[in-house]
C-alpha cells in the first residue's frame, strides 16, 4: 500500500526579491497504484513538487507522508522511490547494463542478481535484442537515440523496485510520433507494476491520455483534482477551462437576462438546468468547447450568427474562427463541411456542453 | 552534431587574406621576442651545460667544453638525488595531495553555497594567490619568526623556530596555503558542469557521498581534475618561492631543485653545472607532462564502443 499524501505542502525559496513560492500549502492525496498526473503552465510549481516528494527538496513547511509513514525529514535515498528526470540523467561513463544495475550497485547486492534484475527490467523495455534487433545493454547512453535513452532511464528506476514512480516530463524530449508510442508503452508498463506514480507534464492531451487522475496547478496550487473526464468536462474555473483541451475553450464575456445569456449580440440558451438559478445581469462567462457546436448555413435559433475569418485544417476536421459581431468564436466542423471563405454561419453550441463561469469560477 | 564546413573552405591557405609577405611582417616582431628571451637562453642553457663554465675565476674568461662530464657528476651527486627526493616529497605533499585534494575539498562543500560566505572565503583563498611572492613570504617569515612570531604566539610555544626544526612540512604548508586557490576555483568550474539531475538521481538511489563523488562527479571532471595535477604539478616543481622562507636550509633540509641549481650555479659559481641540472629538470617536466597528458588522451579515445546506427 502506497499511499501519497502531502499535508499544507509550502516551498519557498529564497532569491533576491524576497522569495518565490513554488508550492502554496498544498494538500493532496494520491492514492496506491494511481496514475497521477501534475499538469500545469510552466513555472506552476510541477517539479518542485516531485522533488519535495522525491526528498531532493526540503519544505519549507508542510508534511509528505509516503505509504504511512511521515517521509518529510526521510533523505531521498531512503524513500523508496525512483524518479525519472526530463533528460533522463543517465551516467554517461556507464554503459546500459550498468546504469540499470546502478540501484542494485548502491545497496550492495550480490553481482549475479544485479545481472538477473537488469535483464528482466531490460527485457521488459525492450532493450535486450530478439532476432531483428541489436541488443542495446552493452551500449553507452550516447550511442542510443532519445526514445532509447528514455526507456533506458525507466528501466532504471523500475530495477529500483520503487513503490513511487516520479515521472517529471518523460516524453517531452521525444519527437511527436515517438512521444504517442512511449505514452502507449508508459501506460501499459505502469498497468503491469501497478506502481503509485506521480507524472508531471504541461501537456495537457497527455495527462487526459495517461492519468486515472489529474491535478491542475497554477502558482503553486492546485486549482482543479479530478479524472480526465472530469476536468475537460467541467472545468471548475476559467484557468482550467482555457488550459484544457487541444483547442482551446471559447470563453466569452456576457450577460445574464430573462434566462438567456447575451453574448456577441447573440441570446444563447444557458447550461442545462441552470437557467432559473442566474441572477439577472450577473456578469458571466459562457465557456463552450469548439468541438461542441452545430454549424450552419442556415439560420438556427439561439445560436451565433458570424462570418467565417479563417478556416484551419485539422485533418479530420476543420477549425474555423468566426467573427460575431467583433468576437471570435472558434468551432470545429467535419471537413465535409468547410464553408466558403468569409461565408455567414449559424453556430449553436450544445446546451448539455457549455459552462458557465462567474467570477472565474464554475456557475453551472 | 555535424561538423559544419568552413564558411570559406576554399582558401583556407590564406583566411586572413593577408598575403606571405604581410603576414610575415606582421607576425615577425612576436617571434623576435621569442627568439630573444626563449629559443636563445634555452639553447645557451643547452651549450653551458657542456661546458666547465664559471661565473667568476678563470673558466669564466675560457671555459672549456667538457662533453657530458657535468652530466655524470650531476647524476652521481648524493646531493642532487637528495635535492630531487625533496622536490618529488614537495610535489606529493603540497601540490598533488594539498592544493589539489583541499581545493577540492573547499570547491566541494561550497558548491551550494551562495552570497556571502562563498565570496569571502574565495576573496580569502584567492588573496593568498595574487600577492606578490615576496610579500607573501616576508608575511610568513614573520609568522613562522622565532621571537616575535605569530604562531608561536598564537600556540603558545614561545622559542619554536619553526622554519629551522621542519624545514619541509613548513614550505609545504606555505604552498599549500598559496595555490590552493587554483585548484579551487578550477575544480568549482569543473563542478558547475556536473549535471545535478546525475547526481540527483545517485542520491535518490541512495548513494552515499562517496558514492556520488566516485559515480557521478569523478567522471565527469577527470579531465579537469588531470589538467589541474599537470599545472600545479610542474608550477610546484619549478617553483622558487620556498628559498625566500627557508633559504634551502637548515643544512639542505629544503632544498628542493630549484633552489639547488641556484645554489650551484650562482652561490657556488658553477654555471655550467647548474645548466647542466637545468636541463635534466626540464627532462623530468616533460616526462610529468608526457604521463598526464596520456592519462588525458586515454579518456577521450579510450574506452568509447564505436557507434552503431539505432
Ligand atoms: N532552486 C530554485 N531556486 C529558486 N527558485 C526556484 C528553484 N527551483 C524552482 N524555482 C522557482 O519555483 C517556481 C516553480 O518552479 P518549477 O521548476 O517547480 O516549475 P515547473 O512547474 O516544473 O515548470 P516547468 O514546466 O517549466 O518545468 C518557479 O518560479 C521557479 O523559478
Ligand atoms: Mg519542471
Amino acid at each position: 500500500m502506497t499511499q501519497i499524501r502531502t499535508a499544507d505542502l509550502t516551498k519557498t525559496f529564497a532569491d533576491a526579491g524576497g522569495g518565490v513560492t513554488a508550492l502554496d500549502a498544498l494538500t493532496l492525496t494520491i492514492e496506491d497504484g494511481e496514475f497521477f498526473a501534475l499538469l500545469g503552465p510552466s513555472g506552476c510549481g510541477k517539479t518542485t513538487l516531485l522533488r519535495t516528494l522525491a526528498g531532493l527538496e526540503t519544505p519549507s513547511s508542510g508534511a509528505v507522508y509516503i505509504g504511512e509513514a511521515d517521509m518529510t525529514r526521510t533523505p531521498a535515498g531512503k524513500r523508496g522511490v525512483a524518479m525519472v528526470f526530463q533528460d533522463y540523467a543517465l551516467f554517461p561513463h556507464m554503459t546500459v547494463t550498468e546504469n540499470i544495475a546502478y540501484p542494485l550497485r548502491v545497496r550492495g547486492v550480490p553481482k549475479a542478481q544485479q545481472r538477473e534484475a537488469v535483464l528482466a527490467a531490460a527485457a521488459d523495455l525492450g532493450l535486450t535484442g530478439t532476432d531483428t534487433t541489436v541488443g542495446l545493454l552493452d551500449r553507452r547512453p550516447e550511442a542510443l537515440s532519445g526514445g532509447q535513452q528514455q526507456r533506458v532511464a525507466l528501466a532504471r528506476a523500475t530495477a529500483a523496485k520503487p513503490s513511487v514512480f516520479l515521472f517529471d516530463e518523460p516524453l517531452s524530449n521525444l519527437d511527436a510520433r515517438l512521444r504517442l508510442e512511449a505514452r502507449t508503452f508508459l501506460k501499459r508498463l505502469q498497468r503491469e507494476l501497478a506502481v503509485t506514480t506521480v507524472f508531471v507534464t504541461h501537456d495537457q492531451a497527455e495527462a487526459l491520455a495517461l492519468a486515472d487522475r489529474i491535478a491542475v496547478m497554477q502558482s503553486g496550487r492546485i486549482r482543479q483534482l479530478g479524472t480526465p473526464r472530469e476536468v475537460y468536462r467541467r472545468p471548475a474555473n476559467t484557468f482550467v477551462a482555457s488550459f484544457i483541451g487541444s483547442t482551446p475553450m471559447n470563453l466569452l464575456e456576457g450577460v445574464v437576462r430573462d434566462g438567456r445569456v447575451l453574448v456577441a449580440d447573440s441570446e444563447i440558451a444557458p447550461p442545462d438546468g441552470t437557467g432559473e438559478r442566474l441572477a439577472e445581469r450577473a456578469a458571466v462567462v459562457l465557456g463552450a468547447r469548439p468541438e461542441y457546436f452545430r454549424v450552419s448555413p442556415d439560420p438556427l435559433d439561439g445560436a451565433f450568427r458570424g462570418t467565417v475569418e479563417v478556416a484551419e485544417n485539422l485533418g479530420s476536421s476543420l477549425l474555423l474562427t468566426l467573427d460575431v459581431s467583433g468576437t471570435a468564436v472558434q468551432v470545429v466542423v467535419a471537413e465535409e463541411d468547410e464553408p466558403e471563405p468569409r461565408a455567414t454561419v449559424w453556430a449553436l453550441p450544445r446546451a448539455d456542453r457549455t459552462l458557465l463561469y462567474a467570477d472565474g469560477e464554475l456557475v453551472g | 552534431m555535424a561538423r559544419t564546413a568552413s564558411p570559406r573552405g576554399t582558401d583556407t591557405e590564406d583566411p586572413a587574406g593577408l598575403g606571405r609577405a604581410r603576414a610575415a611582417a606582421i607576425s615577425a616582431p612576436a617571434l623576435l621576442i621569442i627568439a630573444a628571451f626563449l629559443v636563445f637562453p634555452a639553447l645557451w642553457t643547452l651549450y653551458l651545460g657542456t661546458t666547465d663554465y664559471r661565473l667568476t675565476g678563470f673558466a669564466a674568461r675560457h671555459p672549456r667544453g667538457v662533453g657530458l662530464q657535468n652530466y655524470t657528476n650531476v647524476i652521481q651527486d648524493p646531493d642532487f638525488h637528495h635535492s630531487l627526493w625533496l622536490t618529488v616529497e614537495y610535489v606529493l605533499f603540497s601540490a598533488v595531495l594539498g592544493q589539489a585534494l583541499l581545493g577540492f575539498v573547499i570547491a566541494w562543500m561550497l558548491r551550494d553555497t551562495r552570497g556571502w560566505l562563498k565570496r569571502l572565503i574565495e576573496a580569502l583563498v584567492l588573496l593568498a594567490w595574487i600577492l606578490p611572492s615576496s610579500v607573501v613570504a616576508f608575511l610568513w617569515v614573520a609568522m613562522l619568526d622565532r621571537g616575535s612570531g605569530t604562531l608561536n604566539a598564537l600556540l603558545n610555544t614561545p622559542g619554536t623556530a619553526w622554519a629551522i626544526e621542519h624545514p619541509m612540512a613548513v614550505i609545504v604548508v606555505f604552498n599549500i596555503w598559496r595555490g590552493t586557490a587554483f585548484s579551487m576555483l578550477l575544480y568549482s568550474a569543473a563542478l558547475t558542469g556536473v549535471p545535478p539531475s546525475q547526481l540527483a538521481t545517485a542520491r535518490m538511489f541512495g548513494a552515499n557521498s562517496w558514492q556520488q563523488l566516485r559515480d557521478v562527479v569523478f567522471p565527469h571532471i577527470r579531465g579537469h581534475i588531470l589538467t589541474n595535477l599537470l599545472l600545479i604539478s610542474l608550477w610546484t616543481f619549478n617553483d622558487f618561492t620556498p628559498y625566500q622562507i627557508t633559504a634551502g636550509g637548515p643544512d639542505g633540509k629544503s632544498e628542493i631543485l630549484p633552489v639547488y641549481i641556484y645554489q650551484t650555479a650562482l652561490f657556488d659559481g658553477q654555471m655550467g653545472l647548474g645548466a647542466a641540472i637545468s636541463l635534466l629538470m626540464l627532462l623530468i617536466n616533460l616526462v610529468v607532462a608526457l604521463v598526464y597528458l596520456r592519462l588525458l588522451r586515454e579518456r577521450r579515445g579510450g574506452r568509447k564502443p564505436e557507434r552503431v546506427a539505432p
